[in-house]
């Protein structure tokens, strides 16, 4: 009988064990499948980036009291010190975040080889959008943990490692300036070819959100013709814009997730020192706005001591998270920036006027006076202040600066004072400074061995 | 005519025996060695144990046999047939019969028979079962060659088990090569209560029980594997790993319990054995015994839990602080009119914040704080919702059978309310098992078994501390108030600044107050558990010795969880509160008012078929053979799903439909749009596992005993090839009895045995396979409400089996006269390929994997020693005693290591391998003292004293202090039994040496922004020369994270944990009563458990065994046990 039943059970064995044991399990076998995987926006939108990309920046400043609640990894970072407590939380949240929606992208273009490719639309839209979403990624990291690009220069330093692979048994490595850059661009033009248009929701990238993440890219690059010629592709797709008058600018959260101008959306991960309870508005940056331009309401909240704090996050939250995705009006100012620079000074005002008409109030009884700049420069440094004005706490400034930095006219030192009541301490950031650049986290230094990036 | 002619020569020979009717158990079978009848006359009385019955049966048995039956030539040996019986005249199956001569061993059979093979006339056999006193009868062929023996029960008798029983099979202890510990029903039941497993801790050789964080872990010989999950021994129930809940399992239903420690022992239970096998039995009914009716209650009171354990803040200390805090404008963005988050402050802060806006006077401010200094919400929580715990229990057990078939009944009632009020627990246990030979090679039995319980109430909100202040905050300030002066239900500040939820909407919100007193009774929680175990089983016998078995197991188990958060709960109130829209005087509920109900359900199935041949044989008196081979398939699925429903009325049944697609504005913009919390939820597992195995023993002589087992299992693990998921497990062992050798001389040692093994076992794992494997997530993303699937584990191609391989060398031996007899074992276990969560680069987007990265080392010793210390008339006094030692050290570590703060501030409750160190290494910074000028911590580095806490926390693991392990390398128990007369006293001291803990302290950081402070506050370093009597640290302000952390991680606070514990004390009075002849036992006792430390190493005041959590508390029981 036990004979019987053992020859029964062997040939029946294969069968019997390749039950699945979870019916949640489920091994790539359809496109369907992989879009599920680009669809887990929680791993690939939502608080993915990391807040180093505003952590550090000249936009706001915190009291003594508030700084000194928080963790001594935001605490340095706001002073632009040594990061030695990169501790597990900041490290997730700063760095392997920010690599989950590449390990995503490559898991997710390593199955396309596997699964049933039927529909070839549809095949070419995961293979675009998970190039896009790598790209992505990549950006964001480089502006904070790779030296700023130079343009002209070797960019032979230390980039980002480029994983291409979901083996996590592959040793990251990392690549150069050039080569960092060079893959985005590559993964996003590649992403152009493949792409639809637009998709159903701003969290699936279209043409339009690869235009405009390439148009971003060449910015930060300084190539601003390029820049300039993807804007314009970007915006010939759809130039949207809210016209402010429409929203309450008295609402916590006057933004709805997915609003017309968003192109792609994503949001960083939070940061205390960024919660608008904290984060004071830089004084003389809140002064510049016009009574009548709608962002000085529905922007601010009124926090402590006359300060006011950022709650017109594109992504509809209050916590210290900021939407750093891609929306219509930061590509009427690059288009603006990049027409100045060719010395179509003319003409990028139009662009400025375009936007800023949409923020201003026109109930408040001055109609809306258009800027007028009588040189390509007087227009650059309009540009260059409506671009910091109008993109406040989108995580673009750490990466401006890193790039304007390298040009005289634009160029600042950035100081922190800290004032405990009896001591009072400043800090400052020198343009160029090697701190521009942040510390890859411990861990991640005494796992691959990879070379710490140099700080002052 | 026969008949007539026994009473007649029954008559004529013996004037003293009766005849009497046939007891069923006295079947007399055949004569073998006839001798004359006048051989009859000579009858002397040499077996003193006999008493007047017994010895009247016997002669009437010899009787019966020379004139009813014929007798057989015998070729080897003369032949003793016997038959043993209990007390009550119930067949014993399993008793081991020993030769003197001969030594070797036969057992009698389900009927209580047996055979005996001696080359002399005259002889003396030894009978020793588990829970009955071995006895020693000697015996001559020339008077008797069918005995009758009685076996007198043993209350406690550690030292002479006989049988093990490995779930496969029932191997006599003599033969047995492997390391087991066996526990009867006599030292189970010293324990009162409802739980199983419970009882083994303190008694059971070699098995620890780790309770840190108030779950009980159960360990047996260490360690043998990296990751939690896989932690834990296989638990076997009648013969089949159990799918249930355990503490469905009356324990009034338990006949024994054995621990298979080593490798062979439990290597038939291959690939989930490797961190050992606890082996149940159930009662089951025996041929040939008249009804038996056992009935047992008891009723158990605990006293209340002693929430005084903990150690918080004072009151006083903490309103100080938040008036220091206050001060330096700490709450300033708090309590910013601004603040879109309303986040909570405390009265004592929002009192000061009155004073400041003049809102009431600074005077009275101040005498409003200071009544709150003498406050502690503890007492009002030890008042109002906690109680002591009480439980009753009542089972009763009937078995009883004849020639054919044989049944066992029994009912089990236990009830008991929980220590926080509301709490209560009833459980049902139904179990029938009934034995049926339809014909002499043919045996059927079937088994049900239905247990229900059903709990309510239990949440978790009423039990210290609590935790419910919301908005960050940790925990409760600690001069909460909760309940009035006239036992109303008080508000404590909640989600929101309570200046917030005072005014909020204007009345257009619901009440947003919190009442934890209240709240008890708003939240109705409900589990109800139904447990059905159905068996099957069939036995024929093929040939004598040889036998096939199919059995089938089935089990089920239904959970039904359901939870009002009735309409008034806070719970429901705030998410009614968060999701309404008011609009001048126009309100708009996104979420419809009524109760929130949530419901689940998860269904558990287990399939298990098993075919098995057993073979038995000894021939020539030297050779004893038995093997078993078979296989099995198990094959158990589970499902779950809960759901929730909104606007749900109680009294009508009504429920609403809300919305789950659109997001709504939260009220007043608390928080961004938000979803209404959808709680559908559904999953279905699967878990398949096929098994080849074999296992065999022979013994020559007595003597000589080798054993082997071989075992192959295949699971569907997901994502591996099928030719990897085959795992082959064997195992080997020998035993020698020394002292059965010619030239054994040592009188003083009369027993002495030698046993070796050597052996594997493994650990199935979820560690994935090759491929990539995505999960669905039921939830759908949140902003577009779709579908998406998440990688939880990256593939990887080289996940292989855990492995544990373990040597065992063992003595066992006893002194001359009985006095003294124990084991003493040796164990060394190498377990590798194991499997953990390693670090790894984060830029491969998972901060860590499951992956085989070591090996772990182990050593270790077990003795076990039973006495007898002193045995008068009416005086018995026994001893059993036992210590274990063993140590597991991470040999091998391919895994990433974390960060040095990690290991310095962990509680060390989970395993953390590095390698050269203990499983669960106690690691500190090393510690300078307190700087004398301002109270701040020093460490060292490079040697020399520092305060630099950035590089103090990042210093290398190296440096650190390396104390020991946090699991104690020995323990033991010391069990002590004393009876006078009828009265009998035991008590259990267990001990547990050489090991470590963390204790808590204070840390500032923690104090200011979560609420969570520590009494070593009060122990601080305030003045200059403190630092002499003190190791706390000075308050500053700010707070340093880094400071506090090296402090709590510094050696300042690392104790040791070695303690003696005096367990419990058991008092028994055994009584009967009817008539000599249908004599009833009964038995009256008083028991009282978790009776307090004898000693601890510590003087901080805290009990080791429970750092984390409370310790469990002291219980008092009286019970009755009738006709056992």
């Amino acid at each position: 009988m036990a004979v019987i039943f053992i020859a029964i059970s062997q040939a029946g064995c294969k069968k019997y064990l390749d039950a699945k044991p979870n019916q949640a399990f489920v091994t790539p076998q359809s496109l369907n499948d992989l879009q599920a995987l680009l669809d887990n926006s929680s791993q690939i939108n939502l608080g993915q980036y990391p807040g180093l990309l505003e952590m550090a920046t000249d936009d706001f400043f915190l009291s003594y009291t508030q700084l000194s609640a928080l963790t001594p990894f935001e605490q340095e970072s706001y002073i632009w010190i040594r990061q030695m407590n990169f501790d597990q939380s900041a490290t997730n949240q700063n760095w392997l975040n920010a690599f989950r929606p590449i390990f995503i992208s490559n898991a997710v273009l390593d199955e396309l080889e596997n699964v049933d490719k039927n529909d070839p639309t549809f095949s070419q839209r995961i293979e675009g959008s998970a190039l896009f979403i790598r790209a992505f990624s990549l950006w964001n990291l480089a502006q904070v943990f790779c030296p700023p690009y130079e343009n002209g220069g070797s960019n032979n330093a230390p980039g980002l490692p480029l994983r291409t692979t979901p083996d996590f048994n592959v040793p990251s490595v990392r690549s150069t300036v050039s080569e960092t850059y060079s893959k985005i661009i590559d993964d996003l033009k590649g992403a152009i070819k493949l792409l639809p248009v637009k998709q159903l929701y701003p969290t699936r990238p279209g043409k339009w959100a690869a235009y405009a993440a390439l148009a971003r890219t060449y910015l930060s690059m300084e190539e601003y013709s390029l820049a300039g010629v993807y804007a314009d592709s970007c915006l010939q797709i759809d130039r949207t814009l809210i016209d402010y008058n429409t929203l309450t600018p008295t609402a916590a959260r006057p933004f709805a997730v997915f609003h017309p101008e968003t192109i792609f959306f994503s949001y960083s991960n939070g940061a205390s020192i960024l919660n608008p309870t904290r984060a004071n508005i830089d004084t003389l940056l809140y002064r510049s706005y016009l009574s009548n331009d709608l962002r000085k309401t529905v922007f601010f909240q009124s926090s402590t001591g006359g300060n006011v704090g950022f709650k017109g996050s594109y992504s509809g939250s209050l916590s210290g998270t900021f939407f750093n995705g891609l929306a219509t009006d930061e590509l009427y100012l690059i288009k603006a920036e990049c027409l100045a620079r060719e010395g179509k000074y003319l003409e990028s005002m139009t662009w400025l006027n375009s936007l800023l008409s949409t923020r201003w109030n026109t109930k408040g009884g001055t109609p809306f006076q258009n800027v007028f700049a009588n040189s390509s420069e007087e227009a650059l440094f309009k540009i260059l202040l409506e671009r910091r004005k109008e993109l406040l706490m989108r995580g673009l400034r750490w990466s401006d600066l890193r790039r304007l930095n390298r040009d005289p006219r634009f160029s600042k030192n950035l100081i922190r004072i800290i004032d405990t009541g009896s001591l009072k301490t400043s800090y400052i950031l020198k343009p160029g400074s090697l701190n521009y650049t942040m510390e890859i986290p411990a861990d991640v230094i005494r796992i691959t061995g990879m070379q710490q990036n140099p700080r002052e | 005519m026969k008949e007539m002619s026994e009473k007649v020569v029954v008559a004529l020979l013996c004037p003293f025996a009766r005849t009497k009717r046939h007891h069923p158990a006295m079947r007399i079978t055949k004569l073998d060695s006839l001798k004359s009848l006048s051989s009859l006359c000579r009858v002397e009385i040499i077996l003193e144990q006999l008493n007047r019955r017994k010895f009247e049966r016997l002669i009437f048995t010899v009787l019966m046999m020379l004139i009813g039956f014929n007798a057989i030539a015998q070729t080897s040996g003369n032949l003793f047939k016997g038959m043993v019986t209990d007390e009550h005249g119930k067949a014993l199956s399993g008793v081991s019969v020993k030769g003197i001569t001969n030594k070797s061993i036969t057992l009698t059979d389900k009927d209580g028979h047996f055979n005996y093979r001696s080359i002399l006339q005259k002889d003396t056999i030894i009978l020793s079962f588990v829970g009955f006193k071995t006895k020693r009868l000697a015996v001559d062929l020339s008077i008797s060659t069918m005995l009758t023996v009685e076996m007198e029960a043993d209350e406690r008798d550690l030292g002479d088990i006989n049988i093990v029983s490995t779930g496969y099979q029932t191997i006599p202890k003599e033969r047995a090569t492997g390391s087991f510990v066996q526990l009867d029903k006599a030292i189970l039941n010293r324990e009162v209560g409802s739980g199983i497993l419970s009882r083994l801790d303190g008694v059971t050789n070699g098995l620890q029980v780790d309770k840190r964080t108030g779950n009980s872990k159960i360990n047996i010989r260490g360690i043998n594997t990296f990751s939690s999950s896989l932690t834990g021994p296989l638990i076997v129930v009648d013969n089949f790993p159990y799918a249930g809940d355990l503490n469905n399992i009356n324990p009034n239903d338990v006949e024994s319990i054995t621990v298979l420690k080593d490798a062979a022992a439990s290597s038939i239970w291959g690939a989930r054995a490797g961190n050992g096998v606890i082996v149940i039995n159930l009662k089951k009914g025996m041929f040939n015994r008249q009804p038996v009716l056992v009935f047992n209650t008891n009723l158990t009171i605990g006293e209340k839990s002693d929430i005084g354990y903990y150690k918080p803040i004072a009151s006083g200390d903490f309103i100080d602080t938040e008036m220091m805090l206050y001060e330096k404008g700490f709450y300033k963005n708090d309590l910013s009119p601004t603040n879109k988050n309303r986040p909570v402050v405390s009265p004592v802060v929002n009192l000061l914040d009155m004073a400041t806006r003049g809102l009431i006077s600074q005077s009275e401010a101040q005498q409003k704080i200071n009544s709150y200094r003498g406050l502690d919400y503890r007492n009002e929580l030890k008042r109002y919702f906690y109680s002591h715990p009480i439980s009753q229990q009542y089972s009763l057990n009937l078995d009883g059978g004849n020639q054919v078939m044989n049944y066992l009944i029994s009912a089990g009632y236990d009830h008991s309310s929980g220590d926080t009020k509301g709490v209560q627990n009833n459980r049902y246990t139904l179990r029938t098992v009934n034995n049926f030979k339809a014909t002499n090679f043919l045996e059927f039995q079937t088994k049900i078994q239905y247990d229900q319980s059903d709990r309510t109430g239990g949440s978790s909100q009423s039990s210290y501390p609590l935790s419910t202040a919301g908005g960050g905050k940790g925990q409760l300030y600690p001069y909460a108030q909760l309940v009035g002066e006239n036992g109303e239900a008080l508000s404590v500040v909640q989600g929101y600044s309570a200046v917030y939820t005072d005014t909020a909407g204007r009345g257009n919100l619901l009440d947003w107050k919190y009442r934890p007193y209240e709240e008890q009774y708003l939240l109705g929680s409900s589990t109800q558990l139904r447990h059905l175990n159905l068996g099957l089983s069939a036995k024929i016998r093929i040939f004598k010795g040889l036998n096939a078995s199919l059995v089938y197991n089935y089990e089920t188990q239904q959970t039904s969880n359901r939870k009002v958060n009735s309409a008034g709960s806070y719970f429901t109130r705030n998410l009614i509160n968060r999701f309404t829209q008011v609009n001048g005087t126009t309100v708009k509920r996104i979420i419809p008012l009524g109760a929130i109900l949530d419901l689940s359900e998860e269904q558990l199935r287990s399939h298990n078929l098993r075919a098995m041949m057993d073979y038995a044989a000894s021939w020539a008196g030297k050779n004893d053979v038995n093997f078993i081979v078979g296989a099995e398939a198990t094959h158990r699925p589970a499902s779950s799903n809960g759901y929730r429903t909104y606007g749900y009325d109680e009294q009508t049944l009504g429920y609403a439909n809300v919305d789950y697609t659109n997001s709504y504005p939260i009220y007043d913009g608390l928080a961004g749009n938000s979803f209404i919390p959808a709680q559908n939820s559904f999953s279905s597992t699967l878990s398949r596992l096929v098994s080849f195995y074999a296992n065999g023993a022979y013994t020559y002589r007595g003597r000589y005993t080798i054993s082997a087992s071989g075992r192959r299992d295949a699971s569907n693990v997901f994502g591996i090839n099928t030719n990897n998921k085959w795992r082959p497990l064997w195992s080997t062992g020998a035993g020698w009895d020394i002292s059965k050798e010619d030239f054994y001389t040592a009188k003083w040692l009369p027993s002495l045995k030698l046993r070796a093994t050597y052996g594997h076992s493994g650990n199935i794992s979820d560690a994935a396979g090759n491929r990539l494997i995505l999960t669905y997530v039921s939830v759908p993303a949140s902003f577009t409400n779709q579908r998406y699937a998440q990688i939880t584990t990256p593939p990887n191609p080289e996940a292989r089996w855990e492995d544990v391989r373990m040597a065992n060398l063992a003595i066992d031996f006893r002194l001359k006269g009985k006095q003294v007899s124990g084991s003493v074992e040796w164990f060394s276990k190498k377990s590798s390929d194991l499997i953990s969560a390693s670090p790894i680069d984060p830029t491969t987007g998972f901060s860590s994997v499951q992956m085989n990265i070591g090996e772990i080392k182990s050593n270790g010793f077990d003795i076990i020693l039973n006495s007898l210390n002193l045995e008068r008339r009416n005086f018995k006094w026994e001893t059993s005693a036992s210590l274990s030692y063993v140590k597991d050290v991470v040999s091998q570590y391919y895994g990433n290591v974390s960060s040095t703060v990690s290991y310095a501030t962990s509680t060390v409750t989970s395993i953390s391998p590095i390698k050269n160190y203990v499983l669960y290494p106690i690691l500190s910074y090393r510690f300078a003292g307190l700087d004398g000028q301002n109270g701040d911590p020093q460490g060292y580095l490079k040697g020399i004293a520092s305060k630099n806490y950035s590089l103090l926390l990042t210093d290398s693991l190296q440096n650190l202090v390396y104390s020991g392990s946090a699991i104690p390398l020995y323990s033991g128990f010391l069990l002590n039994t004393i009876k006078w007369r009828q009265l009998s006293l035991s008590f259990n001291i267990t001990f547990k040496f050489d090991y470590y803990f963390r204790k808590e302290t204070i840390s500032y950081s923690a104090l200011f922004n979560n609420w969570s402070g520590h009494s070593d506050f009060a122990l601080r370093w305030q003045k200059s020369g403190d630092e002499l009597s003190t190791t706390v640290p000075s308050m500053t302000y700010p707070a340093n994270a880094s400071r506090d952390s090296f402090y709590a991680g510094s050696e300042a606070n690392v104790l040791k944990g070695d303690h003696i514990r005096l367990r419990d004390i058991r008092l028994n009075y055994d009584f009967s009563f009817g008539s000599q002849k249908e004599k009833k036992n009964a038995q009256l006792y008083v028991y009282a458990n978790n009776v307090g430390l004898i000693w601890r190493a510590n003087k901080a005041g805290i009990d080791p065994d429970y750092v984390y959590g409370l310790p469990a508390a002291r219980t008092y029981s009286i019970g009755f046990r009738y006709g056992f």
